[in-house]
């Protein structure tokens, strides 16, 4: 029963974490696009390719899927 | 993580900060002398003389051409990296507590403190490069092209928004506000932090869509730089002095420390001069580092996320690399997250 308890607690965490994981990665996805037009909307250059390349490999690997489906 | 030590001041340190290629390293201290050292291996290349007091705040251009510093002297100087040579010299009627370039490095915000008869101030002035080989550098505008006056609570630090859109302050009552970077208005003010306990570092992101503040309540908090919504809260045990964010690993790192006027016993101070490493998404503290003597005054992280380096009340500087573990951490959903 005990174990029972730990493994529904466990689940809760792990159930928890999936969807602070996701919320953030949406947020940041969002951010990105946001910005994207705004930079666009105003003409600035990108500010080089260094600081796409310091991104998290989550994110690296969100942005190649979102330039697919594009 | 073996660290190295750089001892070149004699007195607290205030601020460090890596250039944008990371190569090299820049402190400034009450000491009021500004050094320069190589990042990778701690070599001291040299220093910057001028000041007449403590030098609280220090930022190089994203180009690593100009350095910009203020000091408790109520001067704002801009140095030419490569020589040495101060270029340029701003008064003030106060000490100047901030200054930071904008990302493209054509603007320069300083924070003004407050004083009887004067009220904190952020100023923005528009910054020449000279002929482009490090020539007519001193060619400097004399007057700041914004002046933002906080009428309210004075601005303890500050900061540029992505695009160098809007200025971000945070202030001596605990509130950060977000200001237009051209006119100066100000556009959104949210109580980040409780009330009346001062903010004392904020760190941008790498693409300035969210920064970190770093407050006297003990926590740090993660601010949405477009609406100032907060997303993220890390709550440490300590009045916190800075807080970095690391590319590469949604870490953050967070510095602090009962300062030793403030406290009457050393017990009290004990094993509260740690680094402290939280996961960014999940809010958990994951890893600490030991090793200075006092309060941490000031965290850089390496713009390539390889290190970090943090600046103490005991005047050193420790530059640490990060080992294999570091990079591997992840959490389980995290692991899941990138096999999908």
């Amino acid at each position: 029963e005990d174990k029972y308890a730990v493994d529904i607690a466990n689940t809760a965490v792990v159930e928890k974490r999936k969807r602070v994981l996701n919320e953030w990665l949406a947020w940041v996805r969002k951010e990105k696009e946001l910005l994207e037009e705004e930079r666009q909307a105003l003409g600035i250059p990108e500010e080089g390719g260094e600081a796409d390349r310091l991104k998290t490999a989550v994110t690296a690997l969100d942005s190649k899927a979102d330039a697919v489906v594009e | 993580m073996r660290p190295i030590l750089l001892k070149g001041h004699e007195r607290s340190l205030n601020q460090i900060k890596y250039n944008r290629d990371g190569d090299l390293l820049f402190s400034v201290a009450k000491d009021k002398v500004l050094c320069v050292w190589f990042a990778a291996n701690g070599e001291r290349l040299g220093t910057y003389q001028g000041h007449q007091g403590a030098v609280w705040t220090l930022d190089v251009s994203p180009n690593t051409v100009l350095l910009a510093t203020g000091s408790a002297d109520n001067e704002v100087r801009l140095w030419n990296v490569k020589t040495g040579e101060c270029v340029k010299v701003w008064d003030f009627p106060t000490a100047v507590k901030r200054v930071e370039f904008s990302p493209d490095g054509s603007r320069l915000l300083a924070v003004t403190e407050k004083r009887m008869g004067y009220l904190g101030t952020i100023v923005v002035f528009d910054i020449c490069y000279g002929d482009g080989e490090g020539g007519d550098l001193n060619d400097q505008n004399d007057e700041p092209s914004l002046r933002i006056t906080c009428e309210e609570s004075k601005a303890t630090v500050a900061g540029w928004g992505y695009l160098g859109q809007y200025i971000i302050a945070g202030h001596e009552d605990g509130s950060v506000s977000q200001y237009d970077a051209k006119e100066g208005e100000q556009l959104e003010n949210v109580q980040a932090h409780e009330f009346d306990y001062q903010i004392n570092d904020i760190q941008f992101s790498s693409d300035r869509t969210y920064f970190i503040t770093a407050s006297k309540d003990k926590t740090a908090k993660i601010l949405s730089t477009r609406n100032l919504a907060i997303l993220k809260s890390f709550p440490s045990d300590t009045p916190l002095n800075t807080a970095a964010l690391t590319p590469k690993k949604d870490y953050v790192i967070l510095g602090g420390g009962q300062a030793a006027m403030d406290v009457t016993t050393t017990s009290a101070r004990q094993g509260k001069f740690e680094a402290r490493f939280y996961h960014r998404i999940f809010e958990d503290e994951i890893g600490r580092v030991k090793g200075h003597f006092g309060p941490l005054n000031t965290i850089a992280v390496h713009p390539a996320g390889t290190g970090y380096a943090s600046g103490g009340e005991d005047g050193y500087i420790r530059v640490h690399h990060f080992d294999k573990p570091y990079f591997d951490f992840m959490y389980e959903v995290e692991r899941e997250q990138m096999r999908r």
